[in-house]
């Protein structure tokens, strides 16, 4: 067992007549074995409340406990947790065997433990034939796969992860996001995982904690927060591209000032009938981005860019004139202070 | 046939001969003391480099007829002793001022900083007050006191330590390490020029010092090099050949010091530059 408590955390940095407001009066419970991602915009407070979590960080007030016990006070080496850095973190002048074995040695354990254990997380990462390098000798996907090894081989009861692949290129990204996803089913440890890229958490969260300005949005499912936003904050942040927010069209619906859609649910309307629940609209085409599965195509509408990801090839020139269908069953409304409606 | 070297620029010539000339006054005195070293007494107004009976003789009473060995030996301990003291004691401050935050931390940094700004000789009267006080006088540990610590170590090690990612230091946390083990096995293997650099200059310096070794000691057999060839040097008359002979062979420490260490005097000194 390993679920995490988050009880009326706050965090604020500076003196007390000048302090500074970073995590306002969080509560979140992480289930054991949950993969729970952090994501925000940057200075949303997620990685000072994971480094929290960690105990690199203080707590201004609140209780967090891991596995029902209260570990304010504890040091990061006794809260069974293990962290893998933005950056790696892996020690330069150490080779990977030594960078892995490092916290098991500090832990005074039995040699052949040691090794018995860094062997067999280095086979499960593929990356026994690394064990004698530094890390300035790894590549970038190479140096992420030893940090989590050097994580893995203290058997945590929570991971911790601080953007791990924000340092990598797109595609290897990409394949690391899926090997830690399939790390997650092998190992099964509750996960708390951070991050500012929204595809991220959307393909490896259990639940997502949408965080802003200190503040929790929403809490949910990727599925959840896509199909039903609590804000027009959470509504923009999720999805990609991410959804177009256009002034309520007259008799939509009273009070509403914002309509939002996202751009999967706007089509090229034709000549033919429009489906039941759509609305027609005409703009401008400003840009088109052909993906080879799909095409992007922005368009002015009315002074405000919105954008259409449209099946297959579409082809069109800057400066003509289209007709684009909302399907309006899809759109969500939003007040004046960004609330739903 | 066409020769593809490039013509050399009017500029280079102008560097190349500043850099020799500037070469040629650092290393005639070197190249005197050696020659000095091999005339007899009533040679050594003469300006030959080579003397025309080049004699052993001054090495064989230096080594056989002085304390100059014992000296030697007092120099290395004296400068080897203080150079680990200054490691040790310099990077464990530099550390705690780069990289943990607690009250006071601004007011220790200026104030050891301060330090630099008062000259040795402002400082030799204190220290010899205390020497005399604590019963130090003429003894190795008087010798070595003043330079267990310097702000100048303090100073470097503190803005090398600030270039160490702080992410390390949390890893080891995470890994369980203790904070002390952190600092030696962590945070000082990753500022090795910069500790090369100070060992280096630590070494020298004591190994040059010549006014406090002066005061604090009066037995021939507390001497260091510098103090013990200022010895040869009398009211009336001045045995330089020996002065000379003694200061050639004090040379070869930082000959060798310089010929193993050299790559870290450079990369320290460059670093030591870039880190302001």
């Amino acid at each position: 067992m390993a679920a995490v408590t988050l009880s009326n955390i706050s965090k604020t940095y500076g003196e007390k007549s000048a302090a500074k407001m970073i995590i306002e009066d969080l509560n979140l419970d992480i289930a054991d074995k949950e993969f729970i991602v952090l994501v925000g915009p940057s200075g949303c407070g997620k990685s000072t409340l994971l480094r929290m979590i960690a105990g690199l960080e203080d707590i201004t007030k609140g209780q967090i406990s891991i596995d029902d016990r209260v570990v304010n006070n504890l040091e990061p080496k006794d809260r069974d947790i293990a962290f893998v850095f933005q950056n790696y973190a892996l020690y330069p002048h150490m080779n990977v065997y030594k960078n892995m074995a490092f916290g098991l040695r500090a832990a005074k354990m039995d040699k052949r433990e040691i090794e018995y254990r860094v062997q067999q997380v280095a086979a499960i990462l593929e990356i026994e034939e690394l064990m004698f390098r530094r890390p300035a000798e790894l590549s970038g996907g190479q140096r992420q796969r030893v940090a989590i090894g050097r994580a893995m081989v203290r058997d945590p009861s929570v991971f911790l992860f601080d953007e791990p692949l924000s340092n990598l290129d797109a595609k290897l990204r990409a394949s690391m996001r899926a090997e830690i996803k399939k790390l997650h089913q092998t190992v099964k440890t509750t996960i708390i995982y951070v991050t500012h890229d929204q595809v991220e958490a959307m393909t490896l969260a259990d639940r997502i904690v949408i965080l802003k300005d200190g503040i929790i949005q929403q809490i949910g499912t990727p599925m959840d927060v896509y199909n039903d936003p609590a804000n027009q904050f959470v509504a923009g942040f999720i999805g990609s591209p991410e959804m177009n927010f256009i002034r309520a069209p007259k008799g939509v619906a009273d009070g509403c000032i914002t309509l939002g859609i996202r751009p999967e649910d706007i089509i090229i309307a034709g000549d033919a009938p429009l489906p039941a629940g759509h609305k027609k609209i005409k703009g401008t085409v400003t840009v088109t981005e052909p993906l080879g599965a799909e095409t992007l195509l922005s368009v002015d509408y009315s002074g405000t860019e919105i954008t259409a990801k449209i099946p297959g090839l579409y082809i069109a020139n800057p400066g003509d004139d289209i007709k684009l269908a909302l399907n309006m069953q899809k759109a969500f409304l939003f007040n004046e202070k960004g609330e739903r409606v | 046939m066409t020769d593809n070297k490039a013509p050399i620029s009017p500029k280079k010539i102008i560097i190349w001969t500043f850099l020799f000339i500037g070469a040629v006054i650092m290393m005639t005195p070197i190249i005197f003391m050696f020659s000095a070293s091999f005339k007899y007494n009533d040679q050594i107004y003469e300006l030959a480099l080579i003397s025309s009976e080049p004699t052993l003789s001054n090495y064989i009473y230096l080594f056989e007829n002085t304390e100059f060995l014992r000296w030697f030996l007092n120099s290395i301990s004296v400068a080897l002793a203080t150079t680990i003291s200054v490691l040790f004691f310099d990077s464990l401050v530099g550390y705690t001022l780069a990289k943990f935050k607690f009250k006071g931390r601004k007011i220790v940094f200026v104030l050891i900083l301060s330090t630099l700004m008062i000259p040795t000789e402002m400082l030799v009267i204190p220290w010899y007050i205390l020497a005399r006080d604590l019963g130090l006088l003429d003894s190795y540990i008087g010798l070595i006191f003043p330079g267990i610590m310097t702000g100048f170590g303090v100073f470097l090690m503190k803005q090398f330590f600030e270039g160490v990612p702080d992410d390390y230091l949390d890893a080891a946390r995470i890994d369980g390490v203790g904070e002390f083990r952190i600092f030696t096995d962590v945070a000082m293997p990753l500022v090795v020029p910069a500790l090369s650099a100070l060992a280096i200059f630590t070494f020298l310096g004591n190994w040059t010092a010549f006014l406090w070794p002066l005061i604090v000691t009066s037995s021939a057999e507390i001497y260091t090099v510098p103090v013990g060839l200022a010895s040869f040097s009398g009211e009336f008359q001045s045995e330089w050949e020996m002065i000379m002979t003694g200061a050639a062979v004090a040379t070869l420490p930082t000959l060798i010091i310089f010929l193993f260490l050299q790559r870290y005097i450079i990369r320290g000194v460059i670093l030591g530059g870039l880190k302001g």
